[in-house]
């Protein structure tokens, strides 16, 4: 989509605002219209038009955006079915072209610049926008013996095995916007090829490490116990590359996912089993788009438990009360609503809904948290305190979900499980 | 004077409630009018205040620098309000939202910030519900409600005005005073009160800052449609409603033949033949409601309806009541919309109609746009919809397109002796004010703003007449 195209569809925003108390930017924390979707949009479409070159305030307004659609359903009951999120995106794209020309000055701009090209460099060096030193994701499966070759593999794509580090990384990232100054950040950012941090420079919580290992095991297990054995790619484990896609960052992005697919290609792999719904996202909706006679076979682990509820619904039972939280990706973007619950209720757990369920969902806040950790927080702080209305213990099944979410279970005397975990407790009653 | 400006309304709001880069500016001064904003619109400032004394602060401020200030709710006026007129500070009144509901008291209070849904929501819980039903409900405030005193597409003649259950107001003046108007209790002053000179005034008087409410029980309703063979057969039947004292309806819509035809297929609907009548017959009990709508009914068929039914399933009325919203939708979809508000003397109606549809041909700015007309016709009221069918039309062609809308349909409303009943758009028909009511009531007006403005600071423009 060309600028003008942008533009053009920008134009077709009716103004009605009827869509800004859907963004839990802005209705969750009492923000002004700048933070809400139709101020994004108003925002973007007047820059395009001349109005002002991009700023940072700009910047600000189009990356705080959470890609989670919820105003796209407003915006269809009002009668212009906006795509918003695909609209941040491509805004996105047009921004960080300026961005990373250094085009734009102002403090938001050096942090965004640094940390984009830290996430594309760190993608391109060692697979994922992390940058560690040392692969980290390997370990859950070696425990368990998963098998490493197969042609359906189960595809972690490294979530579940990152979301342990998150926090501290981005408690960096908020350290380093109050502290440099913009020329220091500018010259960083022409020096640095990534992140480039150590593990052993990173302090991680051992038990989230164990917990989100355990995650991935439930998951596993789970799905041999219907008969399924799938391998993992161990070292060659790749990401999918949804932090570019949410980013905008579209050449790295075409780059990157033809990089995985040759890769799938290589190890004669015919099927993936996704365990996250950014993963699967990518790969069911976005490789396809971009990769031209994409064949490989994409299901996800809920989708497989829930077609096998026969089998499910004779497991031990786990007993207990949770109240659900849908992922947006999953429920917006991929319309998987009954299959979790069905999943979920198999397992013998009495399932609550809360107030914003399904399609209609509210954000956990995660999908900002690489750049505005402080916002992502409180938007997570208010999720859980309408969640937690009607229960205090939570499940949902996303990693950004569960690690966003789950930081301050402790905070809020509450908790958070991912359905993965809930899947180990079956097998080994621990939890 | 800029730098001045942002440093001392920092200190009244806190500078994380101030805003001065341009994007924020400009898209707090956007509205619903499908043209852009211009450099004269747009605010030096905009301000977050929480509470009646920062709205005082930053009036009095204005007053000593002689900035004017532009009071915005939801921003979803549909005839400008929403609009600066002039550059100027901007209150932003959204964090003034605190809900009380006092049923031992038969009240309600609200900031003039909060959400219409906010508050019907919190009634609920009590039982109760809110007399205004706007179709920007999910973003509406009640502040903006009260401001332009609309019961929306509600027939005033069966439930009112939101104004009728207005007890009483928290103002603060465009001097910057903060007053308390009206009474506590549930019985509303007789004689000379000010409540009734800030319902309605657009802001041209007062900052409404707080909202108290008589509580209303929550009505039962029963849905009701009709289908009539021409449009003719609907504005005769409101006309004869009136004439023969039938009990209005709630809600009484219609859709002409082609507003129909779009409508009822955008929802899913077959194609009604001819035109369609949607009502809501209300009571406070289940066997009042069903007698009335036995009533009802029995009425719309005597006057010729082709058929006339109560629609029990829900899924079918959603589809039915939203076919109406989603000729709207479409039309703004294909292009540039001008849409008015045309409120006759009911036994008028039906001139008013033809003639408004006779404009169609009479337009300088535009050769034959489309037209379509459906609303609230029960109240009454003609949405007379003008359009251009494609979006590609300049900024100037589409602004000068949209006043002669206004100016042709104003007339008529002159003619046959309405006033609107909707939208505030005070702003763009100073000349239907003068037309109607004359020189000297304009001047009262302008007196009147005079003696409580003296600076003119408050919604500088709305009643100078602007576009």
């Amino acid at each position: 989509m060309s600028r003008e195209e942008l533009l053009r569809v920008l134009d077709r925003c009716q103004k009605c605002r009827f869509c800004i108390d859907q963004c839990p930017v802005y209705s969750y924390i009492d923000n002004a219209e700048y933070l809400a979707p139709y101020g994004r949009i108003q925002s973007m479409r007047y820059m395009l038009k001349g109005s002002y070159t991009v700023n940072d305030n700009l910047l600000y307004y189009i990356y705080t955006c959470l890609i989670c659609a919820g105003c796209e359903i407003v915006c269809r009951e009002a009668g212009e079915s906006l795509e918003v999120s695909k609209l941040i995106r491509r805004s996105r794209t047009i921004l960080s072209d300026a961005l990373l020309r250094g085009e734009v000055e102002g403090t938001e701009s050096s942090v965004l610049s640094y940390l984009l090209s830290s996430i594309v460099n760190n993608i391109r060096r060692v697979g994922d926008p992390l940058g560690l030193d040392k692969p980290y994701w390997l370990n859950w499966a070696l425990s368990i013996n998963v098998p490493k070759k197969g042609s359906t593999i189960i595809l972690t794509s490294r979530m579940y095995q990152m979301a342990p580090y998150l926090p501290q990384i981005t408690k960096l990232v908020d350290q380093a916007r109050g502290m440099v100054s913009s020329k220091l950040l500018r010259k960083i950012i022409t020096k640095a090829s990534g992140l480039g941090l150590k593990i052993s420079e990173l302090r991680l919580k051992r038990e989230i490490v164990n917990r989100s290992e355990r995650i991935l095991q439930g998951i596993y297990l789970s799905l041999t116990k219907l008969g399924l054995n799938p391998s993992f790619l161990y070292e060659d484990e790749p990401y999918s590359g949804a932090l570019l896609y949410d980013l905008g960052l579209d050449d790295p992005l075409v780059e990157h996912s033809k990089k995985v697919y040759r890769l799938l290609k290589e190890r004669d792999v015919k099927t993936v089993i996704t365990v996250d719904p950014h993963t699967f996202f990518m790969l069911k909706q976005v490789y396809p788009s971009i990769i031209d006679g994409f064949d490989i076979e994409v299901r996800h682990y809920i989708e497989v438990l829930s077609s096998n509820i026969d089998v499910i619904s004779k497991w031990n039972k786990l007993g207990g009360r949770y109240v659900i939280h849908d992922p947006c990706t999953m429920a917006r973007d991929l319309g998987v609503i009954e299959e979790p619950r069905k999943v979920i209720e198999g397992l013998g757990i009495d399932l609550v809904e809360p107030e914003d369920k399904g399609i209609e969902t509210k954000c956990c806040g995660g999908p900002i948290e690489y750049a505005y950790p402080k916002l992502s927080k409180k938007i997570a702080l208010e999720r859980l305190k309408r969640l937690s209305k009607f229960h205090s213990k939570i499940v949902s099944y996303c990693p950004i979900c569960w690690i966003n979410l789950g930081s301050y279970e402790e905070e809020l005397n509450l908790e958070v499980r991912d359905l993965g975990e809930l899947l180990y407790e079956v097998f080994f009653k621990t939890k | 004077m800029l730098e001045e400006l942002v440093n001392d309304v920092s200190k009244i709001v806190g500078s994380e409630n101030a805003y001065f880069d341009l994007p924020t500016r400009i898209l707090y001064a956007q509205d619903p009018m499908p043209y852009d904003v211009e450099e004269r619109n747009i605010p030096y400032v905009v301000v977050r205040p929480a509470n009646a004394e920062e709205v005082s602060k930053v009036l009095k401020y204005a007053n000593e620098k002689k900035v004017p200030v532009h009071v915005h709710g939801a921003g979803t006026s549909l005839g400008g309000l929403a609009r600066p007129k002039t550059n100027c500070i901007l209150i932003d009144m959204r964090r003034l939202n605190e809900i009380k509901v006092y049923p031992e008291r038969g009240y309600f209070e609200a900031g003039a910030g909060a959400r219409v849904w906010e508050v019907r929501r919190a009634l609920a819980e009590h039982s109760c519900m809110l007399p205004a039903f706007p179709g920007s409900e999910r973003i509406a405030t009640i502040g903006g409600i009260v401001a332009t005193n609309t019961s929306a597409h509600a027939v005033d003649a069966a439930l009112g005005k939101p104004g009728d259950f207005v007890l009483g107001l928290e103002v603060v003046l465009p001097t910057g005073e903060v007053i308390e108007t009206g009474t506590e209790s549930t019985r509303r002053p007789a004689g000379v009160e000010l409540t009734k000179l800030f319902v309605g005034c657009e802001g041209i008087f007062g900052v409404i800052t707080k909202v108290r409410m008589r509580l209303i029980p929550n009505i039962r309703t029963r849905n009701i449609v009709a289908y009539f063979d021409r449009v003719d057969g609907i504005l005769d039947t409101v006309m004869d409603m009136y004439r023969k004292g039938v009990l209005p309806p709630l809600f009484f819509e219609f859709l002409d033949e082609s507003a129909a035809k779009i409508g009822f297929e955008a929802v899913g609907l077959s194609e009604p033949k001819g035109s369609v009548c949607i009502a809501t017959v209300h009571d406070w009990t289940e066997k009042g409601v069903d007698e009335k709508a036995i009533k009802f009914l029995k009425f719309l068929r005597e006057e010729g309806a082709r058929e006339a039914r109560e629609v029990v399933d829900e899924v079918e009325w959603k589809k039915i009541w939203g076919s109406r919203a989603e000729v709207g939708n479409y039309l703004n979809r294909k292009g540039v919309l001008a849409g008015v508000e045309i409120t006759p003397r009911v036994d008028f109606l039906k001139d008013a109609y033809y003639e408004t549809k006779s404009l169609k041909g009479r337009f300088k700015s535009y050769k034959n746009p489309e037209f379509y007309s459906f609303g609230h016709v029960g109240a009454p009221t003609l949405h007379a919809e003008f359009l251009i069918p494609t979006k590609d039309v300049p900024n100037e062609v589409k602004k000068r397109f949209i006043m002669e809308v206004r100016i042709k349909t104003e007339e008529i409303n002159a003619k046959y002796r309405g006033c609107g009943g909707e939208w505030g758009i005070t702003a763009q028909r100073i000349d239907f004010i003068k037309k109607r009511y004359g020189d000297a009531y304009y001047e009262l007006l302008k007196k009147l703003k005079s003696t409580l403005d003296p600076n003119n600071i408050l919604n500088r423009g709305n009643l100078e007449g602007w576009w």
